[in-house]
């Protein structure tokens, strides 16, 4: 089934006041240049769920609220100029507006599940939505420590990254009145795996590795920040060397920080099969979940299990 | 990928893949687990043959598994007892005070073992990679063969306190209420005291008055107050390591609903708890050298300690993190307070152990 995301539409004006200055302008630029990579997945798990339409442009519309609340507030914490290409909201509009532009997606989103009636979804999305922002903070208390461990940053990431892929995963079962703990359980195992796999590939990205969109090269190290791949590299490294590898202005730099190029693509190397590993634990799990699900809704797993090509491999597949 | 296996509580297979005891020729080591300490637990076990698990040395598993590095929790006391009650002329019999010194290791060997196996099974040491010895994670024994060897260490503590009551009656008083204090900390009905705000308090008599005093009494007959004061100088100390350690897992226990003292208190207190705690232990430690040490080592030591100590305050107050590097910063340096006191401590026992010499007392 072809389906184009532009169909699920998660954001109009016309659900917004039209009294409050420059909030349709602020997000009119916020959601024309996502990929509403999220929303796709709820569309992937609606379809093969047969969640009705109305059910599946709410939780579309949720996830996507919260992401891009998520993006605002960030880019205002990491001080960001970008985002997508555009000016950042915080530097195009005022800080202020983007905090309260943030927190306003976030309201809307409460807003509106509690009209669809299901409290166990509002409660779950409460909890998604507070992980988060513990996520965010912490992720805020690290900034400028180069010597913070991968297992750390996993902790951070997971509460970051990975609880709205749980959401994605879980919130159509819970729409669907579909409480089986067990079931839950597996899917927020996956749910972790394909945040960690995805926060780790998008780490790798500012290293250059699969970087087919041509991101910024050292984003994150520039802005004060190592990443899960760098604080991978530079693991085991003394206190001269890190000094070293903060001041790389470039990959070159970054490469004799860590001892040389060929140590830099042993290390990615390693990574990649580290990562390997988690996505062998993925497999077992979306095999543990053909236990839950009715005959016509295994297509799931068809979808599903693609997405660690599409997320860590960066594999182009067709939508 | 080699075999995993995911299994619920609820699973009859549950219990058996975290003891490994569910097969003589596999091992299942936990890779992950989700809800730990609820009903909703699941574990991921990779399950790989025995032959196929690299483990190190006889010498090197034995002291992981026993945890020897902390044994100067107990050593160092004892051995400050020990050069009391020879510089007082106490002791009775030096064959009694081996006994009565393998007895108390063999006790705090079994503790420890018992802790790692409840941690184990329990989900502390699962979740925390870097908690505990690592034995049973790592599949060089299953929680089962820990928990046998616990059992073993318990026996030959007992056994050995048996003989020390024969020659010391008067010790079983401190061997019973020990017993009491650990069974009942152990046991407690939500689990452990270390999963209880205050458990730390079980930790300060175990590891301080009870085990000063019981060993004094142990290998001379009797106690006394500086004794009792010492322990309870070495109790404080010993929770102030404990704090450290809780303040660095803050995230882990907090998430996974492990209660202790520094996870009521949360992040920005426990940097005051710690702080004051510390200050409270300098404070005992030189009225403890004011009233039965000489006036040299008293501001000695005061001053070493006061200058030291810096270093670590300044790091708490500039800590702004659960999280990062600069929390295990702050821990060793705390630890380092720690060995720095232990040292100079030493270092004035052996300093007046050759003034005696030197003067043929």
């Amino acid at each position: 089934m072809q389906r184009n995301v532009i169909d699920l539409k998660v954001y109009d004006s016309k659900d917004f006041p039209a009294y409050l200055p420059k909030l349709t302008s602020l997000y009119e630029d916020l959601f024309n240049g996502g990929k509403g990579f999220r929303a796709k997945l709820i569309w992937m798990m609606s379809d093969a769920l047969s969640l009705p339409p109305k059910c599946e442009h709410l939780l579309a519309q949720t996830i996507e609220f919260i992401h891009n609340a998520s993006l605002l507030h960030d880019d205002l914490v990491d001080r960001s100029h970008l985002r997508r290409g555009k000016t950042t909201a915080w530097l195009k509009y005022t800080p202020e507006y983007a905090v309260l532009a943030g927190d306003y997606l976030l309201a809307r989103v409460m807003v509106n599940l509690s009209s669809h009636g299901n409290i166990k979804l509002v409660q779950y999305t409460s909890e998604v939505i507070s992980d988060l922002l513990e996520g965010e903070w912490l992720q805020d208390s690290v900034v400028g420590d180069f010597f913070v461990s991968l297992e750390q940053l996993d902790r951070i990431h997971n509460l970051k990254t990975a609880s709205l892929f749980k959401w994605c995963l879980r919130a159509p079962f819970i729409a669907l009145e579909r409480y089986d703990k067990d079931l839950h359980g597996i899917l927020e195992e996956m749910g972790t795996l394909l945040g960690q796999l995805f926060q780790r590939s998008d780490d790798l990205l500012d290293y250059n590795i699969r970087n087919y969109e041509s991101k910024a090269i050292l984003g994150d190290l520039k802005s004060g920040y190592l990443n899960s791949f760098g604080a991978f590299a530079c693991e085991g490294l003394d206190r001269q060397q890190i000094n070293h590898v903060i001041r790389s202005k470039d990959l070159d730099a970054f490469y004799n920080g860590i001892g040389g190029r060929e140590v830099f693509e042993q290390k990615v190397k390693d990574f990649d099969m580290a990562n390997e590993k988690l996505i062998g634990l993925y497999f077992h799990h979306s095999e543990r979940l053909k236990k839950y699900l009715i005959p016509s809704e295994e297509k799931l797993i068809t979808y599903l299990n693609p997405l660690t090509d599409l997320l860590y491999w960066r594999k182009k597949t067709s939508d | 990928m080699t075999e995993v296996k995911t299994l619920s509580k609820g699973s009859p297979e549950f219990e058996s893949y975290l003891l490994g005891s569910f097969s003589k020729t596999h091992r299942a080591l936990p890779i992950q687990t989700l809800n730990a300490n609820s009903s909703l637990e699941t574990v991921t076990f990779e399950i790989v043959p025995v032959p196929e698990i690299k483990r190190p040395s006889f010498a090197i598993l034995i002291s992981h598994l026993l945890k020897v590095r902390a044994f100067i929790l107990i050593l160092f006391p004892v051995y400050l007892i020990l050069v009391k009650n020879n510089a007082d002329g106490t002791i009775e019999d030096p064959m009694v005070v081996l006994v009565s010194t393998f007895g108390i290791l063999s006790a705090y060997i079994a503790v420890n073992l018992r802790n790692d196996y409840t941690d184990h099974m329990k989900g502390l040491d699962r979740i925390n990679r870097q908690a505990g010895s690592r034995v049973i994670q790592k599949g060089w024994m299953t929680a089962s063969e820990v928990r046998s060897f616990a059992h073993f260490f318990v026996v030959l503590a007992f056994f050995l306190a048996g003989l020390v009551i024969f020659a010391f009656p008067m010790v079983i008083g401190v061997v019973l209420l020990t017993t009491m204090v650990g069974i009942w900390a152990q046991f407690l009905k939500k689990g452990s005291f270390k999963y209880h705000k205050g458990g730390e308090f079980f930790v300060f008599l175990l590891l301080g008055p009870l085990l000063t005093t019981g060993y004094q009494i142990s290998i001379s007959g009797f106690w006394d107050i500086e004794s009792l004061y010492l322990g309870i100088i070495w109790g404080w100390l010993v929770v102030f390591l404990q704090h450290l350690k809780n303040f660095e897992y803050i995230m882990i226990n907090s998430q996974a609903g492990y209660q202790n003292t520094v996870t009521w208190l949360g992040f920005d207190k426990t940097k005051v708890l710690l702080k004051v705690w510390w200050l409270i232990f300098m404070a005992m430690f030189v009225t403890y050298h004011l009233r039965y040490s000489g006036v040299f080592w008293t501001w000695f030591v005061c001053t070493v300690l006061s200058f030291c100590t810096l270093p670590f305050f300044i790091s708490l107050n500039n800590l702004r993190s659960s999280i990062g590097s600069d929390l295990l910063r702050s821990r060793r340096l705390g630890y380092n307070l720690v060995l720095i006191t232990l040292f100079l401590w030493a270092a004035e026992n052996i300093w007046y152990w050759a003034q005696w010499q030197a003067w043929g007392i």
